[in-house]
């Protein structure tokens, strides 16, 4: 039985504009399938649509959704919300501004304490602090003690992948949790959700419209394109067998690491 | 003519707070030619593109133009005419409340060119970036952010400038659209003869325009030379970490990333794959040629050298 199965999901807007077209795919328990595609192909709207996040005008028109054989979501009803978190592009801004981190993680265990039916008050700065250091955080007790905008990016990213695991969710959808960051913040932040996801075996919905970053983090890729799955497939199939234009065209575009003429000899003419 | 950047060195704050942004940076941008300079946040590369722009005053060392080949040392000192600039955010970087006409034409203007020949010479160039003339009547916010980007490129190029500085001019664009961007730059360098100055964190991406590469550390330049010689054969330990930060476009290729070590206060990469690493920041090896027009700052890379002349 799959972890995530999604059935024709399709999105649309009030003035009955298809966002997404019959989008069918599915994770396995400790998998990472990527949606791969460009600005507008509604990458982002299939994400936010499972956890009931799509913003005013937009709604789900068909299709269904289960996360561990448990249907949450049937056309335009989210039945329940599903043990899902999620960790979006600018972490920055996915924080509270106003609080800073240690509350911010506080806050979140207290609120997983009480839904569990838990009173544990006193060790919880201890378990942020662990939170914190399992997210290979030096110093925790100076990040508990800022404000996001203290923070560079990738550390607000670990922040935010701390609060997404401590949720101890089933599935974990990632929105180009890297897009923006240094490459070299980027590869760290990727190794971080290789090694996490891996260690609670949670399966993974993984965002992205770089190609690089999908070969190296997913076992299977959906490729949209206009709202609609163009292919489906292992990562090695849509890479090295792609069966469709477009995935041919997002391959050319990531360009392979062989160097073009112009650059072969380090001169050029002009 | 090329663009000589020579002991160039800026610090920002005074007394205890001084911050050496960049510290005796030599660079040259010839024309027809790509001269990448990569770095991460906070090496220092930003300030250099504003240095080169005249949008900045260095601290210390001297902006000129050189006829090309070999120069007099007394080369004319640089004009911002001749340079122009390509941003990050292509649609932020155009006025809102103008019509794309009035931003393409806007370089012109400053040069005292009459408004028919202006009109000429943006209709010629927005057709030469791929967009239609139509496109002129409109505003920023009626563009894509790829077409945005094309227009800043018209924008750049309408004055026939010598040198564009391009600022992650493709960072915020998806990758089919940075693809078509990337060649249609290429493109236009063919064509006019442009040099381009190119600052970029992703040194995947110069792999397609790029004839030199320039790499920064810390305020600091640790290597340079051709790019193929940079990117097949990279001699410092931060180079190569710069390049194994890259994901791989290939399930095949396994992919290390790079170690998650610790950061310097800067927020940049500290360099721990190097057994003699946090020696050389204090006592500064220097660029030293490790191949043909190939320079690195490396202690080790010096080492050997000495041991191979001895």
């Amino acid at each position: 039985m799959s972890l995530l199965t999604v059935d024709g999901l399709s999105i649309q807007t009030r003035a009955g504009v298809g966002l997404v077209r019959d989008l069918s795919l599915d994770v396995e328990e400790g998998e990472v399938v990527g949606i791969v595609g460009e600005s507008g192909s509604g990458k982002t709207m299939t994400a936010l649509s499972l956890l009931g996040l799509l913003p005013d005008g937009v709604h789900v028109s068909a299709g269904t959704a289960d996360l561990e054989g448990r249907r949450f979501l049937d056309g335009a009803r989210l039945l329940e919300r599903p043990n899902t978190t999620m960790i979006f592009q600018n972490p920055t801004a996915a924080l509270n501004p106003t609080m800073r981190i240690g509350a911010q993680l506080e806050r979140l265990l207290r609120f997983l304490d009480r839904a569990e039916g838990r009173r544990r008050n006193g060790d919880r700065r201890d378990r942020a602090t662990g939170l914190l250091a399992s997210m290979g955080i030096n110093d925790p007790e100076t990040v508990l003690g800022r404000y996001p905008h203290q923070l560079s990016g990738g550390m607000n990213q670990r922040v935010m992948i701390a609060m997404a695991i401590a949720a101890r969710p089933s599935l974990l959808i990632a929105d180009e949790p890297t897009t923006g960051l240094d490459v070299t913040v980027q590869a760290q932040i990727l190794e971080l959700i290789r090694s996490t996801v891996a260690e609670h075996g949670i399966g993974v919905l993984f965002v992205s419209h770089d190609m690089g970053v999908i070969a190296q983090m997913c076992q299977r890729v959906a490729v949209m394109y206009d709202g609609e799955v163009r292919e489906f497939a292992d990562v090695d199939d849509v890479f090295h067998a792609p069966r469709d234009a477009y995935t041919r065209e997002l391959l050319a575009a990531a360009g392979e690491p062989g160097l073009s003429e112009e650059v072969a000899d380090g001169t050029r003419a002009g | 003519m090329e663009l000589v950047l020579a002991d160039i060195e800026v610090v920002y704050g005074k007394r205890r707070h001084r911050n050496h942004a960049v510290q005796g940076v030599n660079l040259r941008v010839r024309r027809g030619e790509t001269l990448a300079v990569v770095g991460e946040s906070g090496s220092g590369k930003t300030t250099i593109a504003k240095v080169a722009a005249g949008l900045q005053q260095a601290t210390a060392g001297t902006l000129t133009w050189q006829p090309n080949g070999e120069g007099s040392s007394d080369g004319e000192p640089a004009g911002r005419q001749r340079v122009q600039m390509v941003f990050q955010h292509p649609v932020q970087s155009l006025d809102p409340s103008w019509r794309i006409r009035r931003s393409v034409k806007e370089p012109l203007r400053h040069l005292g060119i009459a408004d028919d020949e202006a009109e000429r010479l943006a209709r010629r160039l927005i057709t030469e970036v791929g967009l239609e003339a139509e496109i002129l009547d409109r505003y920023p916010r009626e563009v894509s952010g790829g077409q945005a980007q094309r227009v800043a490129v018209a924008r750049a190029l309408v004055s026939d400038p010598e040198i564009v500085i391009l600022d992650e001019p493709t960072a915020s664009l998806d990758q089919t659209v940075r693809a078509r961007i990337l060649s249609l730059l290429a493109d236009l360098q063919g064509r006019t003869g442009v040099g381009y100055l190119m600052i970029t964190h992703d040194i995947s991406s110069v792999r397609r325009l790029a004839t030199r590469i320039a790499v920064m550390y810390r305020g600091l330049i640790v290597e340079s030379g051709p790019a193929k010689a940079v990117l097949e054969n990279p001699q410092h330990p931060y180079t190569q970490a710069l390049i194994s930060a890259v994901p791989v476009a290939d399930p095949r290729v396994a992919w290390q990333g790079i170690a998650d070590v610790p950061r310097n206060p800067d927020g940049t990469l500290a360099v721990t794959s190097c057994p003699v690493t946090g020696s050389c920041h204090e006592h500064g090896p220097g660029l030293h040629e490790v191949g043909p027009d190939h320079l690195a700052a490396c202690t080790r890379v010096a080492s050997h050298q000495k041991a191979a002349t001895t």
